[in-house]
């Protein structure tokens, strides 16, 4: 029942006359659970997967299963259904939710991921994503020999739990005291032993995430643009963001590549996913490839401008969205082959990058899972068997290999070449190759053939898997520079690449391109601040002060899910484009305030961008100011959402990415008691007897009244 | 909570009221406008209590010191609609089709105290049954299970407390009888007291109930009432048995 | 209006102006008609229009039964095909269901 907004008001007042309730109603009904991260329902052009509540949400009994003989105990002889299971990380597998999605007895699922609950990640592995990632917006979507990872598993341990449509809700909790809550829930109300079930009222929770979007892709984009509906409604958006990009020089069109194939791609991806919306801190394993790749600029962007200028361009290219089919390499390529990359050239606009094709790209090296080399005998480097029958291809991809094999020498890390006829991993580069045969590229990674990664594309890719051993006990500012194993091993890894990247740009020997070295130092700050806490000294240095702030109320890393494209980038791709600019570009000194720093609007090659600084503690009057500075670098955002959505044919085509995300408008969960179906049964009786009785007993006063009644005393 | 319960407590809270209106006024525009007079004076009590509740800001959670005062107000409103009904009783006693009889007074008095009684009700209730519709039942943090069901027996208690003491204030006025008078307003503040220290729990209910017991046997007697009529009632004697 | 008022010839003039409004699809007309002039038409005693009103409320009765039959089966089919109608029956809709295909 609502009541009109108008009478709540009234009610308030009311107060003193309603008895002594120190609690208003809801709050001796209800228990709000305060933190959760939602699975949501994603679709592409011809599935839904994901999860969604009913309309008015849906409501199970709580069950604390720290065990497997709980979960079993509830597949098997549960009564009192439907069931609200809360479950260890430990537990949470794909044969339990099928098993316990079978059973029919579940109205949703609680996963606790709280800070005390050790997610003791399953030794066997967890991927929940597919075990081919991405397969058919590959290159090989349709190749007789290698479409559908036929002759090599990338992901053997996939079990595709991600990819399933569910009819019900599942959450991750994230706050402790919500999970300490529930689970005293549990123990006060629902705790029986496993034979017997409890007589009510039992302890159950309701979560309520309707999903606005179904279906497919297709249908929700239909949906969404039908104008005969008065109020138009939006039921899903495009994933999708902005790819990063910079070069070591600028790109000029004033000097334009036109046919020179003198450009070195150097990529890596952004964005990982897991079942649990925006959940920070995964993919921890995902994020070294672009980490590295940071770290790589960084060297590379010391170099002084001379031999900057005398080396080939070099562009570092971070993507966005390429966990869901390719979205921002897609993009990239689309534009680059209708002349749109970077963007159109407009003879109003004196500066202006020259545009890119694929056709201009000499060496592409794209830096993929690189955090567990150690463990899988070194660095491999993947390339592609069909590209290569063609002798020019073969030749720069051997060009490649040998500046990797050198850099490698110098650096102490095996590299290896998997054999000849494996096909290219999962990697932005296949959409080079998919548009342009005549991309040489290497994708270089820490696996030979499936993943080392056990942990690919879950939240459980945790940063202590990789070797990210910080003790405990540090402070932040300690464990902020702590050399952790990863970190050692990664700076190598950097340092390769960057090597790499000189000898191919410059054509300079493998001993001078040793004087390259990424730095230890930043490879921490990195790690620290992707992958433990993004609230650290590096990104609050390169960010600007509004986005200093707004980091300061996450507890952990940045969420790295590519999400809908808003007006401003992502903050993880915010970031990264601050800090490409911060190891590229250029300090202007003379431009003091956030107004100067501004990028001409004649200027479209470069962007100007005001970092908060370092903090400057002034011991006089003990005060903290910044020391802020403007940052120039050609350093740019480019569009990172599907082509598909462009026309209504690419959106048929399956050529690209279609992936959707549904929309929702509510988003909760409580925690209270349920009574049993036998005593709302007998309140309601009572209520219809005593409405009965009082009907008959009224009709005989009124119409004895007489009799009842007889006429007062005279004297009134 | 669910929509079973929902019902159920509306039935307790306000059947017995409902079925007095279908029987003894709803027929009767006359005792309608009564009726509405007597929901408003006691939302104009409601006011009062309010607007002094947060007034005297320092006192807002001493709750006895609230259900003190809204005691008196709605006393003292039950005062001012006495005084109102009996300056109107000739005026409205042109709407009446009937010639007035000895019973009017009391029924004037009945209609108004129901009226009183049904929006007090209303507001205990009204934000109870809003939650009463959702999933959970009361319990989680301790409180009694039982809460939705004594808060519509006493609810329903309440209401039908406000008609018969309106009869007995109403006759006390009249009558100059002054203990008549204190009598109301004292188990009125007694009562509400009670809830206050014991709060909704089905301890209060017994009581609760006692006092609605002696309430009714007094408005009983005052409106000509008495246990021979009474047998007479149960063993369905024929009317006039005890008429003048 | 109240029909005891009105002359027997002039309730024949209503009753038929009713019945050929409701072929502007308006079948609701003709349920009103029937409900109107229904104690007309088969209680009142005999008088000398009630045989023809009789006629137009059986026929009104019988086109109201129709098109209720009509509107139901084509409820019952739109609700069970729709889904499976996609872009059709999203565009035959006013209010597009969200959540579900």
């Amino acid at each position: 029942m609502a009541v009109p907004r108008s009478v709540l008001p009234l009610l308030f007042l009311c107060f003193p006359l309603c008895w002594a309730q120190f609690r208003s109603v809801h709050d001796m009904i209800y228990v709000n659970i305060t933190a959760q991260a939602p699975c949501v329902r994603l679709m592409n052009a011809t599935h839904q997967i994901g999860c969604t509540s009913a309309v008015s949400g849906n409501v199970g009994v709580l069950h604390y299963c720290a065990e497997q003989s709980d979960v079993d105990w509830l597949i098997q002889s549960a009564k009192n259904k439907p069931y609200m299971p809360l479950m260890v990380p430990r537990l949470f597998t794909y044969e339990n939710v099928q098993g316990l999605r079978a059973s029919g007895k579940i109205s949703g699922i609680l996963v606790a991921y709280g800070n005390r609950s050790d997610p003791q990640p399953p030794q066997a592995g967890f991927s929940p994503v597919h075990k081919c990632p991405n397969d058919g917006y590959g290159m090989y979507s349709d190749h007789p020999e290698y479409a559908h990872c036929k002759n090599t598993t990338w992901n053997p341990l996939g079990s595709g739990l991600s990819y399933l449509d569910y009819d019900f809700p599942m959450s991750l909790l994230v706050n402790q005291s919500d999970i300490d809550y529930l689970i005293d829930c549990h123990n006060r109300f629902n705790k029986y032993d496993n034979d017997s079930n409890q007589a009510y009222p039992l302890c159950a929770v309701q979560i309520k995430d309707r999903m606005d979007g179904a279906k497919d892709s297709i249908t929700c984009i239909r949906r969404s643009n039908l104008n005969i509906n008065l109020n138009p409604f939006v039921y899903c958006d495009a994933l999708g963001d902005k790819n990063v990009w910079g070069t070591l020089r600028p790109l000029n069109k004033s000097t334009p590549l036109n046919d020179s194939k003198e450009l070195i791609v150097a990529s890596a991806k952004i964005d990982t996913w897991s079942l649990f919306h925006n959940v920070g801190g995964v993919g921890a394993n995902d994020a070294t490839g672009f980490i590295a790749l940071l770290a790589a600029a960084e060297a590379l962007g010391k170099l002084d401008q001379v031999e900057k200028n005398a080396m080939k361009d070099l562009m570092f290219v971070f993507f966005q969205g390429e966990t869901f089919d390719y979205i921002g390499s897609s993009r990239m390529v689309y534009d680059m082959r209708r002349g749109e990359f970077p963007a159109k050239l407009n003879d109003k606009v004196p500066w202006q990058p020259s545009l890119v094709n694929t056709t201009n790209i000499q060496y592409f090296l794209e830096v993929s899972q690189v955090g567990l080399w150690e463990q899988s005998g070194g660095l491999w480097a993947h390339s592609d068997p069909v590209s290569q029958k063609t002798s020019a291809v073969r030749d720069n991809v051997n060009a490649i290999f040998s500046a990797i094999e050198n850099a490698t020498d110098s650096t102490n890390i095996s590299i290896g070449k998997p054999p000849s006829f494996q096909a290219l991993p999962p990697a932005s580069l296949q959409r080079f190759l998919r548009e342009d045969l005549g991309v040489p590229g290497i994708v270089l990674s820490d696996h030979m053939a499936a993943y080392s990664n056990n942990y690919f594309m879950s939240r459980l890719d945790l940063p202590a898997e990789i070797g990210m051993d910080i003790p405990a006990n540090l402070k932040p500012d300690e464990a902020y520079d702590y050399t952790t194993k990863q970190g050692e091993s990664l700076t190598k890894v950097a340092t390769v690449i960057a090597r790499t990247l000189y000898q191919l740009a410059s054509n300079k020997s493998p001993s001078e391109a040793a004087k390259i070295t990424a730095s230890s130092s930043t490879i921490n700050h990195l790690l620290y601040c992707f992958l433990q806490h993004a609230n650290c000294p590096l990104f609050a240095e390169v960010l600007s002060s509004k986005s200093v702030a707004a980091l300061k109320s996450l507890p952990g890393p940045l969420p790295r899910y590519v999400s809908v494209p808003q007006n401003a980038a992502n903050q993880i791709s915010q970031v990264v484009a601050n800090l490409l600019t911060f190891y590229l570009g250029e300090r202007l000194p003379n431009l003091n305030t956030p107004t100067e720093c501004k990028t001409p609007r004649y200027d479209h090659i470069n962007s100007y961008i005001f970092m908060n600084g370092r903090p400057v503690v002034n011991t006089t009057d003990n005060t903290t100011s910044y020391a802020s500075f403007c940052m120039r670098a050609s350093v740019q955002f480019s569009t990172a959402v599907s082509p598909a959505f462009l026309s209504n044919e690419m959106l048929h085509s399956n050529e690209y990415s279609t992936w959707t995300e549904s929309r929702w408008t509510v988003l909760n969960a409580k925690i209270f008691l349920v009574s049993s179906e036998a005593e709302q049964t007998i309140t309601l009786s009572v209520g219809v007897v005593v409405i009965l009785v009082s009907l008959v007993l009224m009709y005989f006063v009124n119409t004895k009244s007489d009799v009842l009644f007889t006429a007062p005393e005279a004297e009134y | 909570m669910t929509v079973k319960e929902f019902f159920g407590c509306t039935f307790i809270a306000y059947g017995p009221a409902f079925a007095l209106f279908i029987f003894t006024i709803a027929r009767e525009p006359l005792r309608i406008i009564i009726l509405i007079a007597g929901c408003f004076f006691w939302l104009l009590s409601l006011l009062f209590s309010s607007v002094l509740w947060n007034i005297v800001w320092p006192l807002k959670d001493q709750l006895a010191f609230g259900v003190v005062f809204s005691v008196l107000f709605q006393e003292i409103f039950r005062f001012f609609i006495y005084k109102l009904l009996r300056k109107a009783d000739e005026g409205l006693q042109t709407f009446s089709d009937e010639p007035p009889t000895a019973s009017d007074k009391h029924t004037i008095a009945y209609v108004a105290g129901l009226g009183f009684g049904l929006m007090s009700g209303a507001f205990s209730l009204v934000n109870v049954l809003a939650m009463a519709t959702g999933p959970g039942t009361v319990g989680i943090n301790g409180d009694t299970p039982y809460f939705f069901l004594t808060s519509a027996l006493m609810t329903s208690c309440f209401i039908l407390l406000h008609t018969f003491w309106n009869v007995i204030f109403f006759w006390g006025c009249d009558k100059r009888n002054f203990p008549a008078v204190g009598f109301v307003v004292g188990f009125h503040m007694l009562i509400s007291c009670l809830t206050l220290i014991r709060p909704l729990q089905p301890a209060t209910i017994i009581p609760a109930y006692c006092i609605l017991l002696v309430t009714m046997a007094i408005a009983y007697k005052l409106v000509g009432g008495s246990v021979n009529n009474l047998m007479a009632f149960l063993t369905c004697k024929r009317a006039g048995y005890a008429s003048n | 209006m109240n029909l005891n008022r009105v002359k027997d010839e002039d309730k024949l003039e209503l009753c038929r102006k009713y019945y050929y409004g409701g072929f502007f699809a308006l079948p609701f007309l003709w349920l009103v008609n029937v409900v109107w002039f229904f104690k007309q038409a088969f209680i009142r005693p005999a008088f000398e229009q009630q045989q023809e009103i009789k006629s137009y409320i059986i026929k009104s009765l019988v086109g109201c039964i129709l098109w209720t039959a009509v509107l139901v089966t084509w409820m019952t089919i739109f609700q069970m095909y729709r889904a499976d109608w996609g872009e059709i029956a999203d565009n035959m809709s006013f209010i597009i269901p969200k959540g579900i295909a």
